[in-house]
């Protein structure tokens, strides 16, 4: 499965994963229009920061996810194929037991419409998630791991 | 009376049950696997029952799992069957058919038992409890029954204010004309939350129309001719005008079903529940327990006890199939937590709520007005969290609590808009770069 990590050694902390992120899921997908016209979505990435050390963090993907396992309205599970942790928009009621379950605080709140809650999709209608393709400094990469063997469940 | 086999038999068809299914498959996708539940329903959410009753999720948004859940996980769904009489010499349950199915009987022979039959409502003994109009609210078959007669309810009065209570009680005001919430305590979601977050929650139901009384309860239910309820009597003598009553006081393990089998439960003291240790296995050998009927390892306190929680008994369900089939891990995810929104008013918390009166204990609190946030801490590590109105990266410190990590080196930073997770001790740092693994 693809899991994206950090380099914190190369992150100059300038957030620019939150604001690609923040356009991709944005309902023009417009850097100017996201920011000037939209209500912005939440980003689903986190640059963690503390004076010069910096990193950005996102759903790890987690094998046995505490998120998935903690849903109340069964809105997130794992993709049997890939591993990725997936969440059904629409089953989500923004109850925010995944942002509470989430121990790297990796999901938040969406508060936009309906009370939904946002996590990294990998953005599947791109090739490279956008926050991997925009870093300007290879701060963060890709990369395709094998995941545990698994059975439907 | 038919005999059947099955390898795996669990008793129940919610999360803990669910969660058995999904842990035996992941070791023995041969094992034959029976799910009994007295509800006739295909595997659904129960929180979100008031959800359907204020229409924001419908009958299919209940669906905790896909409807080929059963299939793919070649599970033999007894639907609408109760399973009455437990032989742990014999290993074998006998179900009774209910609704539909009356009268149909199995004998269902086992090699590994679940059970997993969550709780009872508590109803008070009082006159009336029979009256049209007068429910729980703790399953699917309430919440349409209720649905139903929303159109004539003008005056909903909830007794009881705890997380039932409150989502009752909200959902309620969304389509009925006048909503009452009746709570014993000095404040509503008292187990959930500390003073100031229980103001704040009971601002929310205030703000959106629903009357709260406090330090008072229910004693009498009055009715009409035709048996319909009209009027509930309150302990200081006051009458509300009510045509629908929803008692929502509490839940108790339901373990009627292994009363007198050998099983060891947990005394009345301590609110009942089957005993299991960290594998989720009873007393006897082979039967495993999970979910509202079960104790469970609290990471907070160290201690087994009752958990009647959505997650624990998922993860408690999904550890005891695992164990079952034979792959053996620990649950230790649990403690009291909770998560729960009203009407846009966000609010979590978990482990202790109130700040124990003891040494080593201390609090760090953050009041912006419209947001809450509190630490509890003893030696330097969380026990307790409350953040009420913003819940933004409360897992950071749920995952401190479970870690127990020593906060003492960005204790002051802790409630800060500074906080990252640049601040974490190097090992924790590295950890939260990783995916975790929460069987263990």
């Amino acid at each position: 499965m693809k899991r994206i990590y950090a380099r914190e050694e190369v992150c100059i902390g300038c957030r620019l994963c939150e604001i690609h992120c923040q356009v991709e899921h944005s309902r023009t997908r417009n850097i100017i229009k996201t920011f000037k016209e939209e209500v912005p979505p939440p980003p689903r990435i986190n640059v963690e920061e503390e004076g010069p050390v910096s990193f950005a963090l996102q759903c790890r993907h987690c094998d046995e996810p505490y998120c998935a396992y903690s849903c109340i309205a069964g809105a997130i599970y794992q993709d049997e194929q890939t591993g990725e942790v997936i969440q059904d928009i629409e089953k989500c009621i923004g109850c925010w037991t995944c942002v509470l379950t989430c121990t790297k605080g990796a999901i938040r709140p969406d508060l936009r419409g309906p009370r939904k809650a946002a996590k990294c999709d990998l953005c599947p209608d791109r090739e490279i998630p956008a926050c991997v393709e925009m870093c300007p400094n290879d701060a963060l990469y890709i990369v395709e791991e094998e995941i545990k063997e698994t059975v439907p469940g | 009376m038919a005999t059947k086999k099955f390898d795996y038999l669990i008793i129940g068809n919610s999360a803990g049950g669910i969660g058995c299914a999904e842990g035996i498959r992941r070791v023995d996708t041969k094992g034959t696997i029976a799910m009994v539940s007295d509800e006739p329903y295909h595997t659904y959410s129960r929180p979100l029952i008031t959800h359907l009753l204020e229409g924001d999720v419908d009958r299919k948004g209940m669906d905790f799992r896909p409807r080929d859940f059963y299939r793919r996980h070649a599970v033999e769904p007894l639907l609408g069957f109760r399973a009455e009489d437990l032989n742990t010499d014999g290993r074998s349950v006998k179900v009774i058919g209910t609704n539909g199915k009356a009268g149909t009987r199995h004998n269902l022979r086992y090699g590994k038992l679940l059970v997993a039959t969550g709780g009872a409502p508590f109803i008070p003994a009082m006159d009336g409890l029979g009256l049209g109009g007068v429910t729980p609210m703790i399953n699917l078959a309430q919440s349409l029954d209720v649905k139903k007669r929303l159109a004539r309810v003008r005056n909903a009065v909830v007794l009881g204010a705890g997380l039932i209570g409150t989502k009752t009680a909200e959902a309620l005001s969304q389509v009925v004309n006048r909503v009452t919430m009746v709570e014993l305590a000095d404040r509503i979601l008292a187990p959930v939350s500390d003073i100031r977050s229980s103001r704040m929650a009971a601002d929310a139901f205030r703000g959106n129309g629903v009357e709260v009384i406090l330090n008072n309860t229910v004693t009498g239910i009055q009715g009409d001719e035709k048996g319909q309820v009209t009027e509930v009597v309150l302990r200081d003598g006051s009458v509300l005008p009510c045509d629908l009553f929803v008692v929502a006081i509490g839940v108790r393990p339901r373990t009627d079903l292994l009363e007198g089998s050998g099983v060891e439960l947990a005394s009345a003291k301590v609110g009942g529940g089957v005993e299991v240790d960290l594998n989720m296995e009873t007393s006897v050998e082979g039967i495993y327990a999970c979910g509202d009927c079960a104790h469970a390892h609290d990471f907070v306190t160290g201690g087994m006890r009752l958990l009647p929680l959505w997650p624990n008994a998922y993860i408690g369900g999904r550890i005891a199939g695992l164990n079952m089939a034979g792959s053996p891990h620990h649950h230790r995810w649990a403690t009291n937590m909770n998560s729960v929104d009203f009407f846009g008013f966000p609010m979590v918390s978990a482990g202790f709520m109130l700040k124990p009166d003891r040494k080593g204990f201390e609090e760090i609190v953050r009041d912006e007005g419209h947001w809450y946030a509190k630490i509890i801490l003893q030696n330097d590590v969380i026990k307790g969290l409350i953040m009420a109105g913003r819940v933004e990266r409360a897992g950071i410190y749920l995952g401190l609590m479970r870690g127990r990590t020593k906060v003492t080196a960005f204790k002051r930073e802790l409630l800060t808009d500074a906080f990252t997770a640049v601040h974490l001790p190097d090992e924790v740092k590295e950890e939260i770069k990783k995916p975790i693994t929460v069987i263990e």
